[in-house]
C-alpha cells in the first residue's frame, strides 16, 4: 500500500515540477480574494477582496481582531477551507504566477508541505497525540520524498536540534504530550520546514505561548527565515510582534484589508482610523498612570455589515459619506493604502 | 435481542463524546509530574497499565483467552472425539470420568460442549471483524466527506435499525436451504453493521475537526493518509470498545438463532444447537442443558466484561 501512494506521491510532485513558474514573478500574489461561507443563517463574506504580495525573504503581518478574515486568508491560500460551507468566489492566488486557485485538487496537495506550509496557533492539537513526535515530522520526508525509515528519523533529529530543542536525540521520541507549549511549537516549526517550502504561513504562532516563550518562538522564525530566504505571512493580533518582526503589513477589518503599507511606515502614521485606533490600545510603559484608549464598540456581526464603510459606527471620524459609500483600498503613494474617505485627514491627525 | 441495541446505546453515549485527544489534555496539566524525556507514555502503554492492575481485565482477558484456545486446539481440554458416539451411553449422568455425562446420542458431552466453543468464536470474531471493517470504510466516508454520501448512509441505517435482529434473522434465514457457518454469519453482519458504522462516524465527526488533521492537510496529506494515518487511530476507540462487547452478544444471538432453529444444523456442533437439543428433556437430563448453557454464558460474560474494562481504561472520563 506505502509503493501505492508513493508512485501516487510521484505523480503528482512531478506535475507540481510541470507547472511553468515565473522566477521574476512575486513570490505570493492574493488578489481580489473572495471568500464566502455560506451559512443557514445567511452568507458571510469572510474575505472580500483581499489583496497582498509577498516577496521572497519579505515578512507579511495580517493584522486584525478575531473575525476579521485573517486565517480564512491563509486557509484559502493553502487549498485547506473546508467546502461546504466555505466558497472562494472569486480572485487568484499566484505563485510565481501561478494560479493556485485554478489547479487541481492534487496538484495543490502536492504543493502544501513542498512549496508552502503553515502552522497554528495551538501546536498542541496540531500534533496528532497518538504518534511520537519525531516520528511525525519523519513521516513528512516519508511521505512526500520516500526517504528511508532510518534516514528520516536522522532527518528529524536534525531539524529538531534547528529548531533549538534541548537533547534532540532523546526528545524525538517522546509524545506531543511529553513537550512543553513552547516545544511543542518548534516541533510544529520544524514539521513545516521539513521540505524547505519558500512560503511559511503562521497562523497566530504565539497566541497560545507565555511571554517569554513567544519571544524565542518569534526570534526562531526570523533567524530560520534569514536562513533559508522563504517568504513569511505572519497572523497575529499582537501588534509588539508586528513591530518587531515583520517588513509589511496588512490591516484586515471585516473581511477586507483597511490599510497597507511597511511596518515601520504603519507605526509612525496611521492612514486609517481602525489602524489608529489599534496603535492607541498599546501600552506602552511612558503611558503610565494614563488610560489606554479603546475602540469603541464590538467587530460587526458579518452577516449584517453596516452600510458604507463597515468601520464607520465605531468611527471617531465618521462622517455622513461613510455610512453610504464603501472607501476603496487607495494608492496613498509610497506604498501606502488606505480604505477610508478621509486617509490623508487620519494621517495628518495623527501625525 | 434488544439487549444488543441496548448495549449500543450505552457505549454510543459514554464513548463518542470522548475523543482520544482529552487523555492528553488531562495529562498536560500536570507536566512536572510527567514521565523523563525517554521513558515515554503513549495512550495504549498507559492504558495497558491501568488495564494490568485491574482484576476485572485479567478476569476476562482469562476466559476471553481460555475461550479461544478451546476454539483454536480443543484438543487440549479433551482427548475424547465429540464424534464418537455409542447409543448404549445415551442422557448418562455426568460421572468423574465422563465430567459432563452424555448426550441423547450417546456422545462424550463434555468433548461436545468443548468442541461448540469452536463455531460460537469463529462466528463471533469473524462477524464483528468484518462488521468493523464496513463500518470503519463507510464510517468515514460518510464522516469524513459527508454530503448526500453521508445522508444516503445515515438513512440506510436507520431503515436498518428498525428491523428487530433476531426477526430479521428468523426471516432471513428461514429463506435460505443450508445453514452453516457462512450463512448465519452474513446474517449477523448484515443485521449487525449499522451500529458500529454509526459509532464511527460519530467519532470521525469530532476527530476530523481537530487541529492536526487541518495541519496534516495543510503540509499536504492526502485525504487517504488523513483518514487512515490520523483520523483511524484517533476514532477508532469507541469500536473497538464496542467491538469486544459485540463478540458476547453476536455469540449469545448464534446460539438463540440455533436453538430457534434456524441457525446452525446438525450435525455442526455449537451451544445453541445443544441447549437447543436439550430443551424436551430438561427434567430428565438438565445436564444438557447445564453444560453449554454455562459455557455460552461464561463466553459472554468474558466478552462484555473485557469491553467494560477496556472502556474504562480507555475513556478518560470514566476514571
Amino acid at each position: 500500500m506505502s509503493q501505492v501512494a508513493t508512485e501516487a506521491k510521484d505523480r503528482t510532485k512531478s506535475s507540481i515540477e510541470e507547472l511553468e513558474f515565473d522566477p521574476h514573478a512575486p513570490l505570493l500574489e492574493v488578489e481580489d480574494l473572495h471568500v464566502e461561507f455560506r451559512t443557514r443563517a445567511g452568507v458571510v463574506k469572510a474575505n472580500d477582496g483581499v489583496t497582498y504580495s509577498l516577496g521572497q525573504g519579505e515578512t507579511l503581518a495580517i493584522v486584525g481582531e478575531s473575525g476579521s478574515g485573517k486565517t480564512v486568508s491563509a486557509q484559502a491560500v493553502m487549498g485547506i477551507i473546508d467546502s461546504p460551507p466555505g466558497y472562494i468566489t472569486k480572485g487568484a492566488a499566484r505563485f510565481r504566477g501561478v494560479d493556485l486557485l485554478a489547479l487541481p485538487e492534487d496538484e495543490r496537495r502536492a504543493f502544501r508541505g513542498e512549496k508552502m506550509a503553515m502552522i497554528f496557533q495551538d501546536a498542541l492539537s496540531a500534533l496528532n497525540p497518538l504518534f511520537r513526535v519525531g516520528w511525525q515530522i519523519a513521516e513528512m520526508y516519508r511521505q512526500h520524498r520516500g526517504t528511508s525509515k532510518a534516514e528520516a528519523r536522522k532527518k528529524a533529529i536534525e531539524l529538531l536540534d534547528r529548531v533549538r530543542i534541548p537533547a534532540a536525540k532523546d526528545r524525538v521520541d517522546s509524545y506531543p504530550h511529553e513537550f512543553s507549549g513552547g516545544m511543542r511549537q518548534r516541533a510544529m516549526i520544524a514539521m513545516a520546514l521539513a521540505l524547505d517550502p519558500e512560503v511559511l504561513i503562521a497562523d497566530e504562532p504565539t497566541t497560545a505561548l507565555d511571554v517569554t516563550v513567544q519571544a524565542q518562538i518569534m526570534k526562531l522564525l526570523a533567524d530560520l527565515q534569514a536562513e533559508t530566504g522563504m517568504g513569511m505571512i505572519l497572523i497575529t493580533h499582537d501588534l509588539a510582534v508586528v513591530a518587531e518582526v515583520t517588513n509589511r503589513a496588512a490591516v484586515m477589518y471585516a473581511g477586507r484589508i483597511v490599510e497597507q503599507g511597511t511596518t515601520k511606515e504603519i507605526f509612525k502614521t496611521s492612514y486609517h482610523p481602525y489602524t489608529l485606533g489599534l496603535m492607541n490600545s498599546i501600552a506602552t510603559p511612558e503611558q503610565k498612570g494614563t488610560k489606554l484608549i479603546p475602540i469603541p464598540g464590538s467587530p460587526p456581526d458579518l452577516l449584517h455589515l453596516p452600510s458604507g464603510c463597515p468601520f464607520h459606527p465605531r468611527c471617531v471620524f465618521a462622517q455622513a459619506i461613510c455610512s453610504e459609500d464603501r472607501p476603496p483600498l487607495r494608492d496613498l503613494g509610497n506604498g501606502r493604502k488606505s480604505a477610508c474617505h478621509f486617509a490623508e485627514e487620519v494621517g495628518a491627525g495623527a501625525k | 435481542m434488544s439487549d444488543f441495541r441496548q448495549a449500543e446505546a450505552v457505549t454510543e453515549t459514554e464513548t463518542v463524546a470522548t475523543p482520544v485527544t482529552e487523555e492528553v489534555e488531562e495529562e498536560v496539566q500536570k507536566p512536572t509530574e510527567g514521565p523523563p524525556p525517554g521513558a515515554t507514555t503513549s495512550l495504549w502503554s498507559d492504558a495497558w497499565k491501568e488495564l494490568r492492575s485491574s482484576p476485572l481485565f485479567l478476569v476476562s482477558l482469562g476466559l476471553v483467552v481460555l475461550f479461544i484456545v478451546m476454539a483454536i486446539v480443543p484438543q487440549l481440554f479433551t482427548s475424547a472425539d465429540p464424534r464418537a458416539c455409542s447409543l448404549s451411553n445415551s442422557l448418562d449422568r455426568p460421572s468423574s470420568e465422563h465430567w459432563f455425562g452424555f448426550d441423547l446420542q450417546g456422545c462424550d458431552y463434555y468433548a461436545r460442549t468443548i468442541y461448540g466453543a469452536r463455531i460460537s468464536m469463529a462466528i463471533g470474531v469473524s462477524v464483528i471483524a468484518f462488521a468493523a471493517i464496513l463500518a470503519v470504510i463507510l464510517g468515514s466516508i460518510s464522516g469524513y466527506y459527508g454530503g448526500w454520501l453521508d445522508s444516503v448512509i445515515a438513512r440506510l441505517t436507520d431503515i436498518w435499525f428498525a428491523i428487530p435482529t433476531i426477526l430479521g434473522g428468523i426471516v432471513i434465514l428461514s429463506l435460505l436451504g443450508e445453514r452453516g457457518f457462512f450463512q448465519v454469519s452474513f446474517v449477523l453482519v448484515i443485521l449487525g453493521w449499522p451500529t458500529m458504522l454509526r459509532l464511527y462516524r460519530a467519532s470521525v465527526l469530532a476527530v476530523k475537526e481537530m487541529d492536526y488533521v487541518e495541519a496534516a492537510r495543510a503540509l499536504g496529506a492526502s485525504d487517504f493518509r488523513i483518514l487512515f494515518k490520523h483520523i483511524l487511530p484517533n476514532a477508532i476507540t469507541p469500536v473497538i470498545i464496542y467491538a469486544a462487547i459485540s463478540v458476547g452478544v453476536i455469540i449469545a444471538a448464534e446460539a438463540a438463532l440455533s436453538f430457534l432453529g434456524v441457525g446452525l444444523q446438525l450435525p455442526a456442533i455449537s451451544w445453541g444447537l445443544m441447549i437447543s437439543g436439550a430443551q424436551t428433556r430438561i427434567l430428565q437430563a438438565p445436564h444438557l442443558l447445564l453444560f453449554p448453557g454455562l459455557l455460552l454464558s461464561l463466553a459472554v460474560f468474558g466478552f462484555i466484561l473485557m469491553g467494560d474494562s477496556l472502556r474504562d481504561a480507555l475513556d478518560p472520563k470514566g476514571r
